[in-house]
């Protein structure tokens, strides 16, 4: 049997409008008071009091976010990408096999899975390194004849640019690279300034 | 309400199948360009590339960087795994690396039954400006 939670832990439900609240009231009693003989304020607020009031905000945020499954080092829609900005774009989690590729149906892969795929026959990419890959996909595109267009081979090139740069950066091999490293490249690309990249992913962002 | 359901596994069905069949043809033609080219790669550009995208429609693209890939024996084979794939088509686009942005689009669109013929010779190099596709139609590229 699990022991009870200390009666102050159990006693407030842990949600983050109560501890809004609760931070309020915190604020409220360290806020500088009224010295009644005289009418002044007084001067000796305790700054750590804020510090604490802060910190105990940031903590059940943070203990809010864990439980509905944030986690901050996945890739995100950029700030300014409209409705999905801050909005998990791919390219985290837990491994996928083929099969689970086939559920995805199809989408832009921010790594061209053409290009990462070769990598992975000649076997300079660790399996659970693509699937990261593999996984970090738009999922189903709307409907659209998709026509003679060359920025494709302007994306693949640019990140072709990034890859390098990222390998030569951290100085390993595509066969080093771990399933961590292969979602912080994804972040990069996710987030290049360059036209090549932006402007094609954009396409993308219903 | 039950109408509904049943339409949208209709619907999920429908895009399973055209997906997979999507699948299918692109790793054919990618399997076929590699006996003439180097597939783009994380470790280098290549000749070509056959694209992943699948935007609901019965197409698969494939860029080209290099023109000895639109020699007519290559597009007729693409065109002969593309006749056991009724209704759909290859977009096989010129994106040659020093031309991504001087050259205007163009290509061929392999179908069972045809090729429309999109390619502007004139920016070619002298040898290949003479090729010719039996039976293709000279076309435009859609707006």
């Amino acid at each position: 049997m699990k022991p009870p939670l200390p009666r102050t832990l159990s006693a407030v439900p842990r949600l983050p409008h109560v501890r809004f609240e609760i931070v309020k009231a915190i604020l409220t009693l360290v806020a500088p008071s009224v010295d009644q003989s005289c009418g002044s304020l007084e001067t000796t607020a305790p700054e750590d009091n804020y510090a604490l009031a802060r910190r105990i905000f940031r903590t059940s945020l943070r203990e809010e976010f864990y439980k509905a499954g944030f986690r901050s080092d996945q890739p995100r829609w950029r700030r300014g990408s409209g409705r999905r900005s801050g909005r998990w774009s791919g390219g985290a989690g837990g491994v996928i096999t083929d099969q689970a590729y086939r559920r995805l149906r199809g989408g832009h892969h921010y790594v061209p899975r053409e290009i990462f795929d070769d990598l992975f026959k000649k076997n300079q990419l660790r399996p659970e390194t693509r699937k990261v890959f593999d996984e970090a996909v738009t999922g189903p595109l709307p409907k659209g004849l998709h026509k003679n267009d060359r920025p494709h081979r302007e994306y693949t090139k640019a990140v072709l640019g990034l890859w390098h740069q990222f390998l030569g950066r951290l100085g390993i091999r595509s066969e080093d690279m771990t399933p961590d490293q292969a979602r912080k490249f994804i972040h990069e690309v996710l987030h290049s300034d360059d036209p090549r990249i932006s402007l094609y992913n954009a396409r993308f962002r219903r | 309400m039950r109408k509904k359901i049943r339409s949208k596994e209709d619907e999920d069905r429908r895009y399973d199948e055209q997906f997979n069949t999507f699948l299918l043809l692109r790793d054919r033609i990618e399997n076929l360009l590699e006996q003439y080219g180097r597939a783009d790669s994380l470790a280098g550009l290549g000749d070509f590339s056959a694209h992943y995208h699948f935007v609901q429609s019965d197409q698969v693209k494939v860029s080209v960087a290099n023109l000895d890939l639109f020699q007519p024996f290559i597009v007729y084979q693409l065109q002969d795994i593309v006749k056991e794939f009724p209704g759909w088509e290859i977009v096989y686009t010129v994106a040659l690396d020093d031309h991504l942005k001087d050259w205007p689009d163009m290509g061929l669109y392999i179908r069972g039954d045809e090729i429309i013929d999109t390619l502007q010779r004139q920016y070619f190099p002298k040898k290949y400006q003479s090729i010719e596709y039996a039976g293709s139609k000279r076309g435009t590229e859609p707006d």
